[in-house]
């Protein structure tokens, strides 16, 4: 069963989501720029696979090797989505101890089990309700947090980092770009349209979470280590104290989304060579992503993540090449 | 134990001669007293009107068969038999509306079980059947759980018959087909099948058929019999089968291509497919000002969320996430929950399970006992349970008010309950965290479940703009007629 370019939108716009809200980036100016630059480069990369999508179906049938490579890829998503689920309930502490804390860990991940064996059709419709809810929310943060706006935070200059640091952390951040290259398999038509569509609420998402970072923390998002639920303890809707408590909500159905289609996707590629693959999946994405935590290395997965990302886009543009060449041979 | 022999007559053709009919009906009735049979001369002919006591209008079977067929005289020369006078009844007399014809037991006990007056002659092996049902019935009534303002206040009733006729009332169209069977090999209950065969897609309507042929069932006592047997996902949490008392309710779901499902002896119809959205639309939403009917919705979309998640994020927040109240707010409820010697989560759980507990009583109970329920459990237990400091007033506040939300929407009633203690447990031993998981497990859920081809979830997701404006609004009827939606919209 396939799902609509509706719901690929929907399931690439909550993995940039995640990403947004999980960052440890501190916003100003020039991380807004660079985050700009970032998301241009990243459109004019992918303009070879919109080109691909328009004029082709991309199916789900791949090779071995290819299969195998996607597989790996997943799984590594899994564990970033997994360590960053961590990072946040450390951020966010519920009072729980850290054996408590592992247990919602472990709880997410049999949720994740049960909801990848309802299959990508869930998947896709779930992502657009969570979407919805994730919009509203957002929208919600803006009204409420503007009362604490402070507009001269956008030309003092506090941040030293430059431009270009923010385009590569952008870039490194984010993990579901070598899913665009592989999600489309799963999409009925149209698939291009869904990887326009990302990159413009990712770049209208992303702007304005920044700006409302610039306006709302200013100096006080650089010593933060999640700046997005910092903006979100200065909201105050409805004479509530601070509304981060609410965002944990939409942060871990983001994040069940997200690893579920992670491991929908390990099941497709290794279902045909392994057995029992999406158990082997998400087993491996929750010790790996327990590992990632317990020796903090976020930085060095991310750099993975780039390389990951070379080596699908090679990987998908050398089968598509050979294909043409078939083609003309023929 | 000693049975009676359970006799196969269900094929079994008519025999010939008047005593073997009879001796054979009396076996396969092991001589029950409601079997009447009254045996009579006709033209020369000796024949037997059998029928059903109770089942039957004493007064119409005397003036419309019994008084016409004895005072028949056919002024032929010849002798005439018993197939020459049945075709003449046949042919010739209009002895009542409905007048089926059979040749073997099985159906002509079919016939006498259902009301009708059955005359058998000796010398063929025919039965004909003249309809002067009469047994007592409910009239029509109001609905009782859907009631309206402004809509009609009539309800469908046990028997199928007015059912069809309370459709037919609605939907003058020869367009409306109702399509009647039978099911339950011991009850042979009368299922009708009611659609539109302008609106309906033949697919639909034979996937539904095949489903109710896998029914084998004995008896068909209500619709939950066969409910189950439509439900496309078993382990769904919410139902993807509709149920409607009202006519006016079904009318308009029959006019969006859907089907409906009327089982004899039941007040409620069956309606295939549903959506989710469909839970939050009652039809006075139609017969007021669109404004109105969007702002009703959104409260009923509210109440929703707040029946069920409320007692469940309340003690998440108070337990794990304190910092959400604000200053004066906390400390209200750190005084009221000071005195209460109960955990959170404990005290909670108590409350739900007495409110439960005190709702099923108020419901079996006949209703005069009902109101002294609601006198004990509301002033003698809740005032009494608050006063000694067992229960903190906040907590009783969270779940009168979660209880109440639940009331607008009584089609979910059901997974509300249900789920309204599990939110209530995963909130207070995991925070917030645990009612997302839990959240997602039921969207992800309910995404997966479809009817025949329709995601329930849809127009939501699958995303249908055409389809939203009965969903996040309720456009004026001058919108509404464009389009002519049909569920075959949503897959």
């Amino acid at each position: 069963m396939k799902i609509s370019y509706g719901q690929l939108w929907a399931v690439l716009f909550l993995s940039n989501a995640f990403t947004v809200i999980c960052s440890a980036v501190s916003y100003s100016v020039a991380q807004m720029t660079g985050t700009l630059i970032s998301v241009l480069v990243q459109f004019v990369l992918a303009v070879p696979v919109i080109c691909f999508l328009k004029k082709k179906k991309y199916k789900a049938n791949f090779r071995l090797p290819a299969s195998m490579l996607f597989s790996v890829y997943f799984i590594f998503a899994g564990m970033i989505s997994f360590s960053r689920m961590f990072s946040i309930l450390r951020y966010e502490n519920s009072g729980l101890t850290s054996f408590g804390n592992t247990m919602i860990v472990i709880l997410l991940a049999v949720s994740v089990l049960y909801c990848c064996r309802l299959g990508i059709h869930s998947a896709g419709r779930s992502a657009v309700i969570v979407a919805g809810l994730f919009i509203f929310f957002v929208a919600v943060l803006f009204a409420t947090s503007y009362s604490q706006a402070e507009f001269s935070n956008i030309t003092s200059k506090y941040d030293e980092n430059s431009v270009w640091y923010y385009v590569i952390n952008d870039i490194s951040n984010s993990v579901e770009l070598p899913a665009l290259l592989i999600l489309p398999c799963f999409a009925e038509k149209n698939q291009y349209k869904s990887i326009m569509l990302y990159f413009l609420t990712k770049l209208i998402l992303v702007e304005m979470i920044s700006f409302l970072g610039v306006i709302v923390l200013g100096r006080a998002s650089l010593i933060s280590d999640s700046p997005f639920f910092e903006i979100c303890s200065f909201s105050q809707p409805l004479s509530v104290q601070r509304s981060d408590a609410l965002f944990i909500g939409i942060n871990t159905l983001i994040c069940i989304v997200n690893i579920t289609v992670d491991a929908v996707a390990v099941s497709v590629f290794a279902g045909k060579y392994i057995k029992y693959s999406e158990f082997s999946g998400v087993v491996l994405m929750l010790s790996g992503g327990i590992w990632f935590h317990m020796h903090e290395i976020y930085s060095a997965g991310y750099l993975s993540v780039i390389v990951m990302l070379i080596l699908v886009y090679i990987s998908v543009f050398y089968r598509y090449m050979r294909k043409s060449e078939r083609g003309v041979s023929a | 134990m000693e049975m009676y022999i359970t006799l196969d007559y269900q094929d079994e053709k008519l025999d010939f001669s008047l005593k073997d009919k009879i001796k054979r009906f009396k076996e396969i009735t092991s001589g029950s007293s409601d079997l009447m049979i009254n045996e009579v001369e006709i033209c020369g002919v000796k024949t037997a009107l059998l029928s059903c006591e109770g089942m039957m209008s004493t007064q119409v079977v005397t003036r419309l068969v019994l008084v016409p067929l004895t005072e028949l005289n056919l002024n032929t020369e010849q002798k005439i038999d018993a197939t020459g006078l049945f075709d003449h009844i046949d042919n010739h007399m209009l002895l009542s509306v409905d007048r089926p014809k059979a040749d073997n037991y099985g159906d002509a006990m079919r016939l006498i079980n259902s009301g009708f007056a059955v005359l058998i002659a000796d010398g063929n092996t025919q039965a004909l059947g003249f309809g002067v049902q009469g047994y007592g019935i409910r009239g029509i009534s109001e609905p009782t759980s859907e009631q309206n303002i402004m809509g009609s206040h009539d309800a469908f009733t046990e028997t199928i018959r007015i059912n069809m006729s309370l459709i037919r009332r609605r939907l003058k169209t020869p367009f409306l087909k109702q399509e009647l069977m039978v099911m339950g090999s011991k009850s042979h209950t009368d299922i009708c099948l009611v659609y539109m065969t302008d609106r309906v897609s033949k697919n639909l309507i034979n996937r539904i058929k095949k489903s109710l042929g896998k029914a084998e069932l004995e008896t068909v006592l209500s619709s939950g019999y066969i409910r189950p047997f439509l439900e496309s996902r078993k382990k769904g949490i919410f139902t993807s089968v509709g149920v409607t008392e009202r006519p006016d309710v079904l009318c308009a779901k029959l006019l969006e291509g859907r089907v409906g499902i009327i089982v004899d002896g039941t007040p409620f119809v069956t309606v295939i497919p549903k959506l989710f959205v469909e839970n939050f639309q009652t039809m006075d939403d139609y017969n007021c000002k669109p404004y109105y009917a969007t702002f009703i919705r959104w409260i009923k979309y509210l109440a929703f969320f707040v029946s069920l998640l409320l007692p469940g994020v309340y003690v998440a927040i108070a337990i794990h996430h304190p910092e959400f109240f604000n200053r004066s707010l906390l400390l209200m409820l750190i005084e009221a929950e000071q005195e209460a010697p109960l955990s959170l989560i404990t005290e909670s759980v108590i409350v739900l399970l007495m409110y439960e507990i005190i709702r099923e009583a108020g419901i079996r109970l006949p209703q005069a006992v009902g109101g002294a329920v609601s006198i004990v459990s509301g002033l003698i237990i809740g005032d009494s349970a608050v006063k000694s400091g067992l229960i903190s007033t906040p907590m009783l506040t969270v779940i009168a008010i979660s209880v109440v939300s639940g009331f607008v929407i009584p089609s979910l009633d059901h997974t509300i309950t249900v789920f309204r203690f599990l939110f209530l447990i995963s909130g207070g031993l995991f925070g917030l965290y645990g009612i997302s998981i839990l959240g997602a497990v039921m969207i992800f859920n309910i995404c997966s479940t479809e009817s025949y081809g329709v995601p329930v979830t849809g127009p939501v997701s699958p995303f249908r703009m055409s389809a939203m404006r009965d969903v996040m609004t309720r456009v004026s009827f001058r919108k509404m007629q464009k389009g002519n939606f049909t569920i075959e919209k949503i897959k």
